[in-house]
């Protein structure tokens, strides 16, 4: 009985451990960037503006989804390594310090890649199976499970 | 008219605005904070109670927190006229402090910025004076503070140094690897004004130029941390006024010419468990009347350690404060004008440390309780002080 116990246990921990990293992200970045992948840190101050313009000269526009409340939150802490406060807060400093504005949002994943394609400065992140979706009109540069 | 032109006006013009309003891309944000807090123990220094009592310029130093009060409430307004050019509007809203309850309204920025490259961009209106980190950070911004106290040393009302110009200015940043930055503040603006608590918004009366250059190492990592040194130069043509409460007819005053230069350094250490804060800037006022050899020197800084716990949402902190000046302020810094003339006020140096704790309720709002413990000068021995402090 008691082993029973533990085996279903263990099964429980396992399912949840799958669920919990069920999904993953894909940054992507229009398809005339030169960058063909980017790490967290390189995703980080660019789509927080540290950086200002990609390496050919183009201006950063960062585009911010509400699609998917898991999907944002592991984008906010697993790349940009900041809670949702900090997020919020670090726009509302940098846009009293610099008149920088904040990045366009964006209320699902087609929104996302619309944008992102329109722009050749674009970054921003969608599901996988959405970046796979949208084929040559964006390029993935970085998945993150979660 | 008839009713009919009349309404078809109306609903054209509420068009054309709506669409200008929506090409425009306007952003509305502000902060501001609600404060109360209580002095006692009695005074550091007696005489120096007395002599701000006779010769100061309030009922309390500034910055003191006696009672219920507001330190200001800001509303900015950003419109983006182009995708390169955005206009930045800053009002502040005061209490008065002291004896008064007038409502003052300041202009604090007002200026259009122009990106054309993220090496160089152009900056023209009124901003804050690119010198330090406090005065173009933090300012005054009880929400994005830890401490309740703004710092002396950048204290708009005492403008021991220029917080704010009106003038043009280039700024930019250069990328290196690994996410490093070299960023860069070169200004020309007005000169300080007749005395330093009345600036100048339309004219520059006194024709001098004051130019700054700020260079700063932006290093990255959970917030960027920052290294930085930055100076100004420029003339003050002002008044002399010999004593402090002496009343000088503008008519019959005599010119006092001064060089100023400064020069602030600053290091800003941003790690995800705790913050480093430094901060030191210092003056110099050269009489530059033939046959004079007076100088005046000012010096302030600040030291705030604090960390960063509870998911990074309490900041419990310690800071130092201290501000050195000329005797009574010096000939400059505590000049003012009045209806009746130039006169001079008493104006004390600050040697202060503050202890306490900021957290933030949410993204928006933040809650402080603090402790203040003056070392010198008029002010109350012991404070305690709470804030809330919002953004949005």
């Amino acid at each position: 009985m008691f082993r029973i116990r533990i085996g279903a246990a263990l099964a429980a921990l396992v399912l949840a451990a799958t669920a919990v990293s069920a999904g993953e992200l894909a940054v992507i970045v229009n398809p005339a960037n030169p960058q063909a992948t980017l790490d967290a840190k390189a995703v980080k101050s660019h789509f927080l503006k540290s950086v200002a313009a990609w390496a050919n000269g183009e201006k950063v526009r960062p585009v911010d989804s509400s699609a998917d409340a898991a999907a944002r939150a592991a984008f906010v802490s697993k790349v940009l390594g900041m809670s949702p406060t900090d997020f919020e807060r670090y726009w509302l400093e940098k846009q009293y310090a610099s008149a920088d504005n904040p990045p366009t949002k964006a209320p699902d994943d087609a929104s996302v890649i619309k944008l992102v394609k329109a722009f050749k400065g674009g970054i921003g992140f969608v599901s996988k199976e959405a970046a796979a979706a949208a084929g040559a009109d964006v390029k993935v540069v970085l998945t993150v499970a979660y | 008219m008839n009713r009919v032109v009349r309404t078809a006006m109306l609903a054209g013009l509420v068009t054309l605005s709506s669409a200008t309003v929506h090409a425009q891309n306007l952003r509305f944000s502000g902060f501001g904070d609600f404060v109360f807090g209580a002095n006692g123990g009695g005074k550091v220094d007696t005489a120096a109670a007395e002599r701000f009592g006779t010769f100061g310029s309030d009922v309390d130093p500034v910055n003191t927190n006696r009672g219920f009060g507001l330190t200001g409430t800001d509303f900015v307004v950003l419109a983006d006229m182009t995708d390169n050019a955005t206009f930045l509007g800053e009002i502040n809203l005061q209490t008065g402090r002291g004896g008064s309850s007038d409502l003052e309204l300041d202009v604090e920025r007002f200026f259009v910025n122009y990106r054309i490259d993220p090496r160089f961009n152009v900056q023209a209106g009124l901003f804050f004076t690119p010198i330090g980190y406090n005065n173009r950070f933090l300012y005054a911004r009880a929400w994005l503070m830890n401490s309740i106290q703004v710092p002396d040393f950048f204290e708009e009302e005492l403008n021991l140094f220029p917080t704010h110009s009106i003038g043009v200015a280039a700024h930019g940043q250069f990328a290196f690897e690994n996410g490093h930055r070299i960023a860069y503040v070169v200004s020309a603006a007005n000169g300080r004004p007749h005395t330093p608590d009345s600036a100048i918004y339309a004219r520059d009366y006194t024709d001098n130029k004051e130019t700054t250059g700020l260079v700063e190492w932006l290093i990255p990592g959970f917030k960027d941390s920052r290294l930085g040194v930055s100076g100004w130069f420029g003339n003050i043509d002002s008044v002399y006024v010999s004593a402090l409460g002496e009343m000088v007819d503008p008519a019959d005053a005599t010119t006092l010419m001064l060089k100023e230069r400064g020069l602030d350094a600053y290091v800003v250490i941003n790690h995800r468990y705790f913050s480093v804060n430094g901060e030191f800037v210092r003056a110099t006022q050269q009489d530059r009347t033939p046959g004079s050899s007076s100088q005046y020197v000012t010096s302030g800084g600040l030291v705030e350690v604090s960390a960063h716990v509870k998911g990074g949402r309490l900041h419990p902190y310690v800071r130092f404060d201290r501000t050195v000046l000329p005797e009574d302020g010096g000939p400059y810094l505590s000049l003012r004008e009045g209806d009746a003339g130039y006169t001079r006020v008493y104006i004390p140096e600050t040697k202060a440390v503050m202890s306490g704790m900021a957290f933030d309720i949410n993204q928006h709002m933040r809650l402080k309780g603090e402790y203040i413990h003056h070392m010198s000068g008029p002010h109350d021995r012991h404070g305690v002080a709470g804030q809330l402090a919002f953004g949005f």
